[in-house]
């Protein structure tokens, strides 16, 4: 966390809110697209209502049409209206808020409309006290990032992130970032133009869910698991994040994206390095990704032959879900017949670590399968059983501690039991705990907790540029063998849990994938 | 259970003896129930037992309404316990016992109630300590005006690990801070306390201390020279409650290191003037005033209906909804006057006329943008669920309560005198 939040006003001791916010200009391109309207002014009016946020916060929205500010902040409460999870909008609430409510109507290649942004953001400065405080979002399609990095360090409007200068800029880019190694290095190399690395948040919004969070909560919170969180004690992980749902009008983004660059290298990567890093000596931002990217570090280069061998891919074909007939991924609206963009990835990754060696990690993901859930599952070794042959114990299953993303947030722990009876047979029970019902607090949105802690410059939930490289480093080495070895790309039946192919790559091991 | 709402299973008649026996039958048959319909888990998760002194059957409904809000959202025990002076049920306790359910999410938390005849009164403690869950954080809530010096208040107080109270449900508000101070003092080793009533004024603390949030107006907080805070009263010829008024005095007090100065408090109940010493010697005049005439119900209620509310941020009340109005006491302004560097500031903060927001206003130097909040959303109506995720010992409260305590205290005596 940088120094801009103000330890220093007495009034603030012991109250739940003790980081506060500095007044700030959030700016946000690509105003008027879904991300801005589903996602972004929603979370932003429920931290206006919630937080509070400081009364001189100010937005300013950048889009390529023309509206007016008074056209666009009808929009807006629109969107809010429509969105937000504190529907209906206030309208006494309303009133203020929408009066730092600003709209810039600019090209993302257009010089001239960065200077009126930039005159814009002055006139703010001046008239509502934001003290040269900027967060630019860019919430445009991936392929604007560049020129919009670009034309922010060009026309000076970024300038104030220089040392020296009053306020501070940060500057917050969506997934993906960069759609190989060489991109992302490409985009970073632009955006370090304007922005020091601690001024560039990367975000992926898994991180700002209350449960992803909770993983390192439940870890280092708590004295019983951490002794026995390790190859001693830990047969194998599985992380599972599956969905049911097909391509949901993305067809453009996900031909070129697959379910390697749109779940591996961003989410599922956060799974598995929040599993398996050491504790953080805090929860500093450099702290926690410092023990995130030692994880990643210590993922052996795989090779051609591993990769073979330890990697599936695979795309729905056309079936039956629930009853109603889907179309299989090529024949898609908007996909290539042609098309080999993969809808699933299973993969075995180990970690050659003290804590880790010997520990195969196994991922799995895709569309269009049985559920929606999303799981990291701690499979434990196998006790000695001959104490309870006879009893059915060749037949139980190891210790399972399940954490439940989503749905139904929750960690369960499978442990086998004595039934009642005469005679010693043993049976495996789950211990449930249910977040839910344990605290009946509706959490925040995960882009309310992103973009507040944004302001407050904390960027331990977004990850860093070293992170995103060697989880570009991880797939686009998988992506490059598939692509030179023009390995097979399977089927699977919608509403499955994906083809055998990945059954096969653990069963070659001895294991099975969790029925979930 | 009477006045239940929603999907809380009948309530079971039993024995005192046969209680957790009874409760582990119950939820047996919701397991088996909602495995047979396809329903979600239903998992036993405990997280703390709340035991609620309800009052007498008057009263006891609505606590009991406000309580089934906390076992549907929380797993828990809770411990309700019902007793009216003159009241016999022919037993010396009238027990029954019942889990309650959210939807979708199977059953949640179990209820237990009390129904105590007057003579067994006394008794009390030995039959409802035992039903604390064992390991877990135990919460007293004291619905109404509590027995202060009590036997039967010290015992319960002393199985619990935090005590919550409302000093707006007091008819003498400044005996009442006394009183608790005199409880937290003595008891404060092993339980924690809370007041509601602090809780729901939770806003308007936050909305001050974000005026000094900014670095250029941090100064002015050593520059505060006249305070004057505002609470909600009835009619003219009702009595007043001024806890959060003093409460409020108290927390600005304390954090800023402010010393009571000479005889305290003077001037009528519904308008007390105070002096204190700032840290840096300069004298700060305090104000204490009651407003007249504001429309009041009790917290509780006002927490359901929403007051003049019909949404979660307080949009306006349609035909047949009630009346705006706000709990005993509620405050209604809060303005701090300073000067920092010869320059004057003033900061106010003043409740709406729909009773459910508050706007900010700051003038120091330059004229700061105006800030409009729904009070409820940030806490005002604070309800019973939120006290009990609070671990441990609130020492902002205890100081704040210190220092009330200080002042009503001098008022009282001056009243005897």
């Amino acid at each position: 966390m940088d120094m801009a939040t103000v330890a220093v006003n007495p009034l603030r001791a012991g109250m739940r809110t003790a980081r506060t916010v500095e007044p700030a200009v959030v700016v946000i391109f690509g105003a008027t697209g879904d991300l801005t309207h589903r996602k972004l002014l929603p979370a932003l009016y429920n931290l206006a209502v919630e937080q509070p946020l400081p009364p001189q916060f100010s937005i300013v929205a950048v889009a390529r049409r023309p509206f007016t500010h008074e056209e666009f902040r009808a929009q807006a409460l629109e969107a809010v209206n429509t969105y937000s999870r504190r529907r209906p909008v206030s309208p006494s609430v309303w009133e203020t808020f929408s009066q730092g409510l600003f709209y810039c109507q600019s090209q993302f290649g257009d010089l001239h409309g960065y200077e009126r942004l930039g005159d814009l953001l002055d006139q703010i400065d001046r008239e509502r006290g934001t003290g040269g405080n900027r967060i630019f979002y860019l919430a445009t399609p991936p392929s604007f990032y560049p020129t919009i990095a670009d034309l922010l360090t060009l026309s000076g409007v970024s300038r104030r992130s220089r040392e020296g200068e009053p306020g501070w800029s940060r500057v917050v880019i969506e997934k993906p970032f960069g759609h190989d190694l060489a991109s992302a290095q490409a985009l970073n190399a632009e955006l370090s133009k304007g922005f020091r690395e601690s001024q560039i948040y990367r975000i992926d919004h898994y991180l700002g869910k209350e449960t992803v969070q909770n993983i390192m909560v439940l870890r280092f919170g708590n004295g019983i698991f951490e002794p026995i969180w390790n190859r001693q004690y830990v047969d194998h992980v599985e992380i599972t994040v599956a969905e049911s749902l097909g391509l949901e009008g993305r067809a453009e983004y996900y031909e070129e994206a697959g379910a390697i660059r749109d779940m591996i290298q961003n989410h599922m990567m956060q799974l598995l390095t929040l599993t398996a890093m050491e504790p953080p000596v805090t929860f500093g931002a450099d702290s926690v990704r410092d023990e995130k990217v030692k994880v990643l570090r210590a993922i052996p280069p795989l090779i051609e032959s591993e990769i073979a061998q330890d990697t599936v891919r695979a795309q729905y074909g056309p079936g039956l879900v629930g009853g109603a007939r889907v179309p299989g991924y090529t024949q898609e609206e908007d996909v290539h017949p042609g098309s080999s963009t993969e809808t699933y990835v299973a993969l075995k990754l180990n970690i050659e670590n003290w804590r880790w060696a010997g520990v195969p990690f196994y991922l799995r993901t895709g569309k269009r399968l049985t559920k929606r859930v999303t799981e990291i599952a701690i499979q434990f070794k196998r006790p000695p059983y001959l104490l309870f042959q006879g009893a059915g114990a060749d037949q139980l299953e190891s210790n399972v501690l399940s954490m439940r993303i989503q749905p139904n947030e929750g960690i369960s722990l499978r442990f086998n039991a004595k039934v009642p009876g005469q005679e010693m047979r043993l049976q495996s029970v789950n211990m449930d705990f249910l977040y839910g019902s344990a605290f009946g607090k509706e959490p925040p949105e995960a882009y309310e907790r992103l973009l507040l802690d944004c302001m407050l410059g904390d960027a331990t939930l977004f990850t860093r540029i070293d992170e995103t490289m060697l989880a570009w480093q991880l797939v686009d080495t998988i992506e490059k063998a598939w692509r030179e070895t023009n390995a097979p790309i399977a089927t699977y039946e919608p509403g499955s849990w994906g083809p055998t192919e990945a059954d096969a790559l653990i069963e070659r091991d001895g294991r099975t994938w969790r029925r979930l | 259970m009477n006045g239940a709402q929603g999907p809380t299973t009948p309530m079971r008649v039993v024995g005192v003896a046969s209680v957790e026996h009874e409760l582990t039958l119950l939820w047996r048959e919701a397991a088996s129930s909602s495995l047979a319909a396809g329903g979600a888990i239903v998992a036993r998760n405990s997280v703390l037992t709340l035991v609620v002194f309800a009052g007498g059957e008057g009263s006891a409904p609505r606590i009991l309404r406000e309580v089934e809000s906390v076992t549907r959202q929380i797993a828990s025990r809770a411990v309700i316990i019902v007793s009216e002076m003159g009241r016999s049920y022919g037993t010396p306790f009238d027990v029954s016992v019942g889990i309650a359910q959210r939807e979708g999410m199977g059953a949640l938390g179990e209820e237990i109630l009390i129904r105590v005849s007057e003579e067994a009164t006394p008794h009390l403690p030995g039959t409802v300590l035992p039903l604390i869950l064992s390991g877990l954080p135990s919460f007293l809530w004291w619905t109404g005006e509590p027995p202060w010096r009590s036997e039967l208040l010290e015992a319960l107080v002393d199985g619990c690990d935090r005590m919550m109270v409302d000093t707006s449900e007091t008819a003498q508000s400044a005996q009442a801070l006394t009183a608790l101070y005199d409880l937290v003092r003595r008891k404060k080793a092993s339980t924690a306390f809370s007041d509601l009533n602090w809780a729901r004024q939770k806003p308007w603390r936050e909305l001050t201390a974000q005026f000094f949030d900014d670095r250029q107006l941090l100064p002015y907080l050593d520059g505060i020279d006249r305070v004057t805070i505002e609470y909600a009263a009835g009619e003219e010829d009702q009595p007043t409650n001024a806890a959060q008024g003093h409460l409020f005095a108290g927390w600005l007090a304390s954090r800023l290191g402010w010393r009571p100065f000479g005889a305290l408090g003077r001037g009528m109940d519904a308008a007390r003037q105070y002096t204190f010493v700032g840290s840096l010697g300069k004298h700060i005049a305090l104000e204490i005033t009651a407003r007249f005439g504001v429309p009041l119900r009790r917290w509780l209620d006002v927490a359901v209906d929403g007051g003049a509310a019909s949404s979660n941020d307080g949009r306006q009340a349609g035909p047949g909804q009630p009346t705006p109005a706000v709990g005993p006491g509620a405050l209604m302004s809060v303005h701090l006057h300073a000067s920092a560097q010869g320059q004057p500031g003033s900061f106010a903060i003043a409740r709406e006329a729909d009773l459910e927001h508050a706007s900010t206003l700051c003038q120091a130097g330059a004229v700061y943008p105006s800030q409009t909040v729904s009070l409820r959303a940030l806490g005002e109506a604070s309800r019973l669920v939120d006290q009990l995720q609070q671990p441990g010992h609130d020492s902002i409260f205890e100081d704040a309560l210190t220092m009330a305590a200080q002042l009503t205290g001098s008022s009282d005596r001056r009243r005897t005198t």
